[in-house]
């Protein structure tokens, strides 16, 4: 039978003698008694009522001639031991394919054969209030035990028995959890060495694609698709669309407006890693928060003899299935709630997600651009997305009923059972001598497959085997992400079905130590001091102070160190106790510059970045004859500007050393670049010119439109002010002293 | 400036070789990318951490993958400083 034990708050069983009476003392109202006297006719006083849940109702009920759907209410009440919630008996009568039930359960209250009970602590319940209300599914529903006694003598009866899908036959080969791990893995372990390229309008590029999808396994298909692969094929291009956007959702893969590309190693581990549950119920959560793809265009693909497609449904940049993300989670919350272990009809199962909540769906998808139907949205869901997620498991049965069931792992990440078998991964993989690692699929952890992805390249998938190859370069890009031999060897070994030859565990040593032979500290502090001795005494305390941290400190000479973690604050605590300079690679560059001579400039070296220094030695020759330790001189050079900066090369060096002179860059040495760097600006020096200003612009403006004006302005410099012709001052006085002009001492400025 | 002065350069990555074979060997990869790389003795290099995937990137492409330790330091803004402009606007 399906359904799963249900949580009941209430003792169960059917309602016996004592609890009704108890219950008529306390949890219904007088108007409660009137009510199921009335339904049983029976005189309304309390002892008459109460009499009835021992001696039986006046007249039993006709099982046989009750119309289907009510004789289903008593089955399934039958089946529960006379006691069920009301709400429960609604969605698995829904699940059974009974239809809407609410009316039927109703009716069967009002006739008194089966009774809403009071809530736990509830005091003068009314039954015509529940009834009016509706609130009957939010209670328990029980039957006398009389009438139970009677259900349980009929429970053979076929009128009783709902019906269930006992012939149904599973998919040949469903999808499974497992596979679409594999893909995820497969997907992000090709991508992170060659990135999916990116059409203009966001749709994978088709060239780039087939690089990473030869190794894919289409759901319901047997091993790779290999040599099958064809991308114009709608419906594979579909599937590795969902795989990307899935991965996109988990956080393995990232995008930019080019291309796809994994992200770090981390997110990886973190997903594979993590407990078989907390996995199910990330993977769950990712296909409901799907935005680059969606399923009703999906199902339509599929059902369309077309080949000519949208592809705005396939672009990575097309959001197509963000408004559907909340419509998505109210059709995984209502599988969570129908909490079904066995097969159900399909159609039944669609029908529960339109009856529980019969509007949302409608306002939420109306909202939407192309308002598709909530029946068809609810069906693309369950056999699209939850199929291809391998949350669900489609079958068959007589008469081509389609059915659906929870996949083990899909009721674990649904919260419903956290019953999936463990595996036993003993034996799970071959090494070889040859360095390849054959992988039996049906046994292996993931966390097995993670770390060949990691270490290895994947050769071949056949039905339930896969086969990595390891060579110096997949193996040294493992160790890069984080693996090492010591754990690489014994992983082979505990998985193994036989020791790992020893001639492989010898090359996965070598290979580490020609792997180690580089190692790059990513993120840390430099320290320099340019007294060795107090250094040491700087660096000995520092080494004392991160003995109990992931910090190290790392002696690079007499005068340099490096700290690995910046963030310590033992580093601060020693730039607090001695003098000390913070400089910031990624911050703004240090003031460093001092200029002293035309293009010539000094620096302390100890002030000075490393960008700085490397900048400086490509634009500058150094003079080593007038140079000390604490105070290098250089020069510029032109022509070693203009081979570092070949285009702009004055608004470049001006952009370089600005923010690293104190004040700025001095005007004069801007000037003098300017003129180094090839358009020197022209100037024109004139000497004995007599200058007449006015005061205002009109008496100027009067002045230019005398008759003898052109022959006494040399040039106009401004509004007001006039250069005059040198043979011509004794005229202009002439007209001042005719004109009364009046002499100031002052020149007057332009206004 | 004090004459003993301790400086603390943040912000960058090392790159610690085994032997100054490996050194010219590294240096010679990741020559062409023009890079802010200062040499300190034999063995390390030290390169603002914001240039250190491209240099990944390169070694890798020559079949080289270091050991990667720690992470990168988190950076506030992106930093375009000394990125040269095209135009000349003086």
């Amino acid at each position: 039978m399906n359904g799963r034990p249900e949580r009941s708050r209430s003792s169960g069983g059917p309602l016996t003698r004592s609890e009704f009476n108890r219950l008529l003392d306390r949890g219904y109202c007088d108007a409660s008694h009137r009510f199921f006297a009335r339904a049983w006719d029976v005189e309304e006083d309390l002892e008459s009522v109460a009499a009835v849940a021992e001696d039986g109702l006046k007249t039993e009920i006709d099982l046989v001639a009750l119309e289907p759907t009510a004789r289903a209410v008593f089955g399934m009440i039958a089946e529960r031991r006379g006691r069920v919630r009301g709400e429960n008996l609604r969605r698995d009568l829904l699940l059974r394919g009974f239809g809407e039930s609410r009316s039927t359960i109703r009716n069967l209250i009002v006739r008194g054969w089966i009774i809403a009970l009071p809530n736990p602590g509830e005091h003068a319940c009314n039954l015509n209030s529940v009834l009016e209300q509706e609130t009957f599914l939010q209670r328990d529903l029980a039957v006398l035990e009389s009438t139970f006694n009677r259900l349980d003598e009929l429970d053979d009866d076929d009128a009783l028995d709902a019906p269930a899908w006992t012939q149904a036959k599973a998919d040949d080969r469903p999808a499974t959890s497992e596979d679409l791990e594999l893909n995820l893995l497969h997907l992000c372990a090709l991508i992170r060495r060659d990135p999916l390229k990116l059409n203009k309008d966001g749709t994978p590029n088709r060239r780039s694609l087939g690089r990473v999808a030869r190794g894919i396994n289409m759901p319901g298909s047997r091993g790779e698709v290999a040599e099958d692969l064809d991308l114009h094929d709608a419906e594979q291009f579909d599937y590795l669309t969902f795989v990307v956007s899935l991965a996109r959702e988990l956080q393995l893969l990232k995008n930019d407006s080019e291309s796809i590309c994994r992200t770090d190693d981390e997110a990886l581990r973190r997903f594979f890693h993590s407990d078989g549950a907390e996995r199910d119920r990330r993977l769950l959560d990712g296909v409901q928060r799907l935005r680059f793809w969606n399923e009703i265009d999906s199902l339509r693909l599929s059902r369309s003899a077309s080949r000519n497609v949208d592809e705005d449904h396939f672009s990575q940049s097309e959001s197509t299935g963000q408004p559907l993300i909340g419509a998505r989670g109210f059709v995984i919350s209502v599988l969570r709630r129908a909490r079904f272990a066995d097969w159900v009809a399909l159609d039944a199962l669609a029908q529960l997600c339109t009856q529980l909540d019969r509007h949302y769906l409608d306002r939420t998808l109306c909202q939407l651009p192309r308002k598709p139907d909530p029946n068809e949205f609810i069906h693309a869901v369950l056999e699209r997305t939850l199929v291809w997620s391998a949350i669900l498991e489609l079958g068959e049965a007589e008469g081509d009923q389609r059915l659906a069931r929870l996949s083990s792992r899909g009721a674990r990440a649904l919260g419903i059972d956290d019953d999936v078998p463990e595996r036993d991964s003993e034996g799970c993989l071959i090494v070889q001598p040859n360095f390849e690692v054959m992988v039996f699929l049906d046994n292996a952890p993931v966390t097995v497959l993670h770390e060949l992805y990691r270490v290895g390249e994947r050769r071949k998938l056949s039905d339930r085997v896969a086969t990595f190859q390891l060579v110096a370069e997949s193996v040294q890009r493992g160790y890069a992400l984080g693996a090492d031999a010591e754990s690489l060897i014994e992983l082979l070994q505990a998985h193994g079905h036989a020791p790992v030859p020893d001639a492989v565990a010898f090359q996965l040593n070598d290979w580490e130590r020609v792997h180690r032979r580089l190692t790059i500290h990513l993120g840390g502090a430099a320290l320099r001091h340019p007294e060795p001795e107090r250094f040491d005494l700087i660096c000995g305390q520092l080494e004392h102070d991160l003995r109990d941290s992931n910090a190290e400190l790392i002696r690079l000479g007499a005068r340099d160190a490096f700290v690995t973690d910046a963030t310590e604050e033992a580093l601060h605590r020693a730039a607090d106790a001695h003098s000390s300079l913070l400089l910031d690679a990624l911050g703004p560059p240090p003031r460093c510059f001092y200029f002293v001579d035309p293009l010539v400039l000094m620096l302390d070296p100890y002030e000075c970045d490393v960008t700085t220094r490397v900048e400086l030695n490509q634009i500058a020759s150094p003079l080593p004859d007038e140079s000390s330790p604490r105070a290098q001189f250089f020069e510029l050079s032109p022509e070693l500007i203009k081979e570092r900066f070949p285009e702009a090369p004055l608004r470049n060096i001006c952009k370089f050393l600005d923010p690293r002179c104190d004040g700025g860059l001095p005007a004069a040495q801007s000037l003098r670049l300017q003129s180094e760097l090839g358009n020197a600006p022209a100037v024109h020096l004139e000497s004995q010119v007599t200058v007449l200003s006015f005061e205002d612009l009109d008496a100027a403006e009067r002045f230019r439109n005398l008759s003898e004006a052109p022959d006494l302005i040399a040039r106009r410099l401004g509004p007001t002010t006039f250069a005059i012709v040198v043979d011509q001052i004794e005229i202009l006085d002439e007209i001042i002293d005719e004109l009364h002009l009046k002499r100031s001492p002052e020149h007057f400025e332009e206004t | 400036m004090a004459e003993d002065v301790l400086v603390i350069h943040r912000g960058l990555a090392l790159m610690l070789c085994e032997d100054a074979a490996i050194l010219e060997e590294t240096l010679r990869a990741i020559e062409p990318l023009s890079l802010h790389v200062r040499r300190l003795g034999d063995r390390a290099l030290l390169v603002p951490a914001d240039e250190i995937d491209g240099i990944l990137e390169t070694l890798e492409d020559e079949g080289t993958f270091p050991r990667l330790v720690g992470s990168p330091p988190e950076v506030d803004a992106p930093d375009s400083r000394d990125e040269p402009v095209a135009e000349e606007a003086l």
